[in-house]
């Protein structure tokens, strides 16, 4: 294959070419700056002074212990999106009334539609002389006082757990925290399209990533496990044993001699409630009806009428074991076949979603009780909720677990090529602390491979980064909007399985406002928490180069320095004196020194002395800056 | 790795730019436009050269429900019809469309029919990789690249499709000769730097540059003069260098297609013959390719994608989530070939997906990952009207590891033939360098 590599055109250099000689260690300036673009969305204006004071030892290892720093400041703004402390329960009861109430409004729809058509055809009367007839007020029928389809009520706490992720990013002190917030986030992707994810994504991000990201991994994994929107996004809630398979029911435990009536009895009635639970359960969170407006339920109790035999209620779904091993733990190829995805599959039945709580419950009679065997690990019959915990054990100790995630974190932090040698140091570290992640980053983020040249300013930012980090280099406040302002955070989500971006659908009730800082971000091609795949956004940052990418980002620059993006409060002519705008290069230096910490290259200077208009204007240049190639990369 | 010099054969390009003061005059215009550089190749261009349309539905497409093996002795003992059932009876007004008593089309898909009877729709069935992954990320990789469980394969098959062409051909490099309709440039055209990615015809372009796209409040249009062409030129001009740096010449192309993308008024567009696009993401990504068909713009390859198939849970029979889903598929496919209209028999709509699903439901009225699945060729050149392959069977034994429909077709002879007997590849060792493929493995998907 190295022949075939070699003989095509090469698409992608991470990098300008730089010749054969050894490049120089960077200096303390670039030390400053590579862990402000890395460890942090960016420098704000005193960023590089405040880290240049501390060391940039001392301030890596202040955002390694994020609980020491003073974040009052952005934590009193996000005290004012309530909706993010809603319980699980509340979540998901708002969620269920919001269909409740999108199923009374399609019923009052079709109800009018019909009593419109019955009146149409009754008032049908001989046109004569070329006249409409006009109905006569008796026949119109009474028009129902709401005809606009209701907004769901869970789009708002939506938009507010975009705006705390936006909020943070832009504000919080505790930098690479919200780094990694972002992506474990990214890692245990979620799609808040799919149904009732929407509801439960504030909770997962919330109480499954946000504690843990600096902690164990097994931790956050079991917390992903058991976490709501996880199990219904991956579909793992329906799944459920083989009903018709004797081997995997519940075990009848062998009888002892005494009191064996007395337990004959109650196992007796064990079983008849567990067959009941499992009928009449339903198995399937329900909620899924509003993913597609489809009604094909699963067939209930009732026999089918098909040309086979009636379906069998229940059963193995695959997908969560096969992402879990593939995406969250092990990697595609981390070691396991298309029999340990089904042997996995079976010890998660049973983990399933409690109806009026929204929380995780584990359902024994959906539960697979065979022996089962996962990566050469025999899982004994009869083991109940402990094998899926058992498989997390394994999975999460796994040498291939740790090189996956230990080489992911490499791509968001060091490099698109990590080296080997810090993606190994790394591994090491994660099995030799037993999944500690602080440790994992610490090791990573303390390398010589992490300060190398060849890792410097050599990652393209992702839209998300890309737009915080412009926010930052302006300086710029992320303002919580005001819920009780008319449309203040309303933002429509595009339905089920509807291709619509939710963007698309938000800009028709923001057409007369201003974009958000959200929707901007999805124009670049990262809606927040919409990544329909559960891969979640790439972390090799080539892959977000392309043209339409790229002109997306030039009309973000654009609007946000003319203070066209709601929420973001910018002042570029702060960021200058006014002696630095009575000539066009001194104003571009001293701009793109403060927005970058650093010279522009001579081509993209001359570039924008060459362009902008006179008398030089801040809000001009500032665009041009953040639309620049330096500008893309951190 | 190094640059090769396909990143500066962008000359085309940058004559294109100067031609931007030019007033629009239509396709004409563009036509010139876009092959400024070669004047006298343009009257060929008016007509005979050939476009690949390839549609890469995402999630693994259920084959067997898209094109139905009902007279398969088995089909009936797998799936079961009705309520929760996910196969779809070949009787009653729900029914499947039968074609020829082995297959018939789902009844979403009845759009398709009509192409299908004119001979020009060729289903070809029991069609996959060699390769067993069952990850979605994987399967699509291998299928892009053209290099099953090559993982160091970085370029795209469609890439290497185009690197291949004749040489009269290739040197008609055309701004628009790839274009993708997706915000970023898929898998199967990396490699090429000059591969647009347009998502939207109608919105790729500078704001304040053209017409609004939303209104904006007028208070903030205050004119500062930072609007129009001298932030569009500054932009241009700092990615204007070939420095080797790919920012550079993804900056660049988007300037260079701006200019041209603006003449061509897509939001002012009216399909042909009455074609009746859907109103989604992906019936606009049809309509744009045909729009851009027609445009003469020297377009050979494009590319769109559209997702929704990973159907594990209440897949549906002849209604549900499925069926929704080929509605809209079918409706845009029959689109784009109505409007397209004679055109047709320069053009071949090529579909696939990066494997199928069990045959077996799974417990959620649903199915998992599985193996062989179902492409569609469309054109004035398809060997259509009938379903091509070989039709392995859905007896237990004759299933892939006793749950997948087994692949009698390599995904490559049917990329291989397409891209031989239509865009005209001789080497087909260029495409697929550690594959064999050619006319003994083809399956007759285009007339000779």
């Amino acid at each position: 294959m190295g022949a075939l590599a070699a003989a095509l055109p090469v698409f992608l250099s991470g990098h300008a070419a730089v010749g054969s000689v050894p490049p120089k260690p960077l200096n303390n300036d670039q030390q400053i700056l590579h862990v402000l673009n890395r460890l942090a969305f960016g420098p704000r204006p005193g960023d590089v002074e405040a880290v240049r004071r501390l060391g940039p030892d001392r301030w890596i290892a202040q955002q390694l212990a994020p609980e020491t720093i003073d974040d009052s400041a952005v934590q009193s703004k996000l005290a004012r999106l309530t909706d993010l402390n809603l319980s699980s329960e509340a979540l998901m009861q708002t969620f269920q009334n919001d269909q409740m109430a999108q199923k009374a409004f399609q019923a009052q729809r079709k109800a009018e539609k019909q009593n419109q058509a019955a009146v149409t055809t009754n008032t049908v009367a001989p046109v004569a002389n070329g006249q409409t007839p006009q109905p006569s007020p008796s026949n119109v029928p009474n028009m129902p006082m709401q005809m606009t389809r209701p907004v769901p009520v869970i789009i708002e706490a939506l938009g507010e757990l975009d705006d705390a992720k936006l909020l943070l990013a832009c504000e919080s002190k505790r930098q690479l925290q919200e780094v990694l917030v972002d992506f474990w986030s990214n890692h245990f992707n979620l799609d808040v399209k799919k149904g009732p994810v929407r509801a439960f994504k504030i909770a997962d991000e919330r109480d499954v990533i946000r504690p843990h990201v600096l902690g164990r991994f097994r931790d956050l994994l079991e917390a992903s496990a058991k976490s709501p929107a996880m199990l219904f996004y991956l579909d793992n809630a329906s799944s459920t044993r083989n009903y018709d398979d004797p081997s995997t029911a519940p075990p009848r435990p062998y009888r002892p001699q005494r009191f064996q009536g007395v337990r004959n009895r109650l196992l007796g009635f064990r079983n008849r409630f567990t067959r009941l639970q499992a009928q009449n359960q339903s198995f399937n969170p329900t909620f899924g009806a509003a993913q597609d407006g489809s009604q094909t339920g699963i067939a209930g109790p009732q026999a089918a009428n098909g040309q086979n035999k009636a379906k069998r209620r229940g059963g193995l779904n695959e997908n969560y074991a096969r992402e879990l091993m593939e995406l969250h733990t092990l990697g595609v190829d981390g070691g396991y076949t298309q029999k340990d995805v089904q042997e996995v599959a079976r010890c998660f039945t049973g983990w399933s979603i409690d109806r009026p709580t929204g929380t995780f419950r584990f359902y024994p009679a959906r539960h697979d009780y065979g022996e089962k065997m996962v990566l050469g690990h025999r899982i004994p019959a009869g083991g109940g909720i402990e094998d899926g915990e058992t498989v997390l054990d394994i999975l999460a100790a796994h040498p291939s677990t740790a090189r996956f995630i230990s080489r992911k974190l490499c791509l968001r932090l060091v490099s698109d090529t990590p080296p080997a040698s810090l993606v190994d140091k790394a591994a090491h570290t994660f099995l030799a602390t037993g999944g500690d992640l602080r440790a994992v980053v610490r090791t990573i983020v303390t390398s010589p491979e992490f300060f190398a040249p060849t890792a410097y300013r050599a990652k393209i930012k992702s839209p998300f980064e890309y737009a915080v980090s412009s926010v930052r280099a302006l300086g710029g406040t992320f303002d919580v909007p005001d819920p009780n302002a008319p449309l203040g955070r309303l933002r429509l989500v595009a339905d089920g399985a509807s291709s619509t971006s939710r963007n698309s659908a938000g800009a028709r009730y923001n057409r007369r406002i201003k974009t958000s800082l959200a929707q901007a971000v999805a124009v670049m091609g990262q809606p927040l928490y919409s990544h329909e795949a559960p891969t979640g956004y790439p972390e090799d940052s080539r892959e977000w180069l392309s043209t339409g990418a790229l002109l997306a980002r030039f009309n973000f620059a654009t609007a946000l320095t003319k203070g066209q993006v709601a929420e973001v409060q910018v002042a570029p002519e702060e960021l200058l004196s006014d002696s630095a705008l009575s000539d066009h290069t001194a104003a571009v230096d001293a701009l793109s020194r403060a927005m970058l910490g650093m010279d522009l290259s001579a081509n993209t200077r001359a570039a924008i002395v060459s362009q902008i208009s006179t008398p030089a204007n801040p809000i001009q240049i500032a665009g041009l800056i953040l639309g620049s190639p330096e500008f893309q990369r951190r | 790795m190094k640059i090769t010099r396909r990143l500066f054969l962008k000359d085309a390009g940058i004559a294109v730019a100067s031609v931007g003061l030019a007033p629009a005059l239509g396709p004409i215009f563009l036509r010139q436009a876009a092959f400024a550089d070669e004047p006298q190749r343009l009257g060929r261009m008016a007509g005979g050269a050939k476009t690949l349309i390839c549609i890469f539905q995402r999630g693994a497409v259920d084959g067997l429900s898209m094109v139905v093996p009902h007279g398969d002795p088995h089909y009936y003992e797998h799936r079961a019809v009705g309520p929760g059932g996910i196969a779809i009876s070949n009787t009653g007004p729900a029914g499947l469309i039968d074609l020829d008593g082995l297959f018939g089309l789902h009844p979403s898909l009845a759009p398709l029919k009509p192409i299908y009877d004119a001979g020009h729709l060729a289903p070809i069935h029991a069609c996959g990789s060699p390769n067993p992954t069952r990850s979605h990320f994987d399967a699509q990789d291998y299928m892009e690249s053209g290099a099953p469980g090559e993982k160091a394969v970085r370029s795209g098959w469609l890439a290497r499709t185009l690197s291949a062409c004749p040489e009269d051909q290739a040197r008609m490099r055309s701004l628009f000769r790839d274009v993708a309709m997706t915000s970023y440039v898929p898998r199967s055209l990396q490699g090429d730097p000059k591969a647009l990615a347009i998502p939207d015809l109608r919105t790729f372009g500078l704001n304040g540059e053209s017409a609004p796209r939303r209104r904006i409040d007028p208070a903030l249009r205050a004119d500062d003069g930072t609007t129009g062409g001298s932030v569009a030129q500054a932009f241009a001009a700092m990615y204007d260098q070939d420095s080797g740096d790919l920012l550079h010449g993804t900056g660049k192309e988007a300037f260079e297609a701006i200019r041209l993308v603006k003449k061509l008024n897509a939001a002012g567009y009216t399909p042909a013959n009455g074609a009746d696009y859907p109103r989604s993401g992906f019936g606009t990504a049809l309509q744009q390719i045909a729009q851009l068909i027609k445009a003469n713009v020297g377009l050979e390859v494009a590319f769109a994608e559209v997702g929704g198939w990973d159907t594990h849970v209440r897949q549906g029979g002849a209604q549900g989530t499925l069926s929704n889903r080929l509605k809209e598929f079918g409706q845009a496919l029959a689109a784009l070939y109505t409007d397209l209209g004679d055109r047709m028999s320069d053009v071949v709509i090529l579909t696939m997906s990066e494997f199928g699903r069990t045959v077996r439901q799974n417990g959620n009225g649903g199915t998992d990952h599985g193996h062989a699945t179902c492409f569609f060729a469309l054109g004035g050149n398809v060997n259509g009207g009938k379903v091509l392959g070989q039709w392995p069977g859905l007896a237990p034994e004759q299933l892939n590891e006793n749950r997948d429909l087994a692949v009698t077709t390599d995904f490559r002879d049917v990329f291989g033939e397409v891209a031989q007997r239509h865009l005209g590849v001789q080497d087909l060792g260029v495409v697929f360098p550690e594959y064999t493929t050619g006319p003994n493995r083809f399956r007759g998907v285009l007339k000779a």
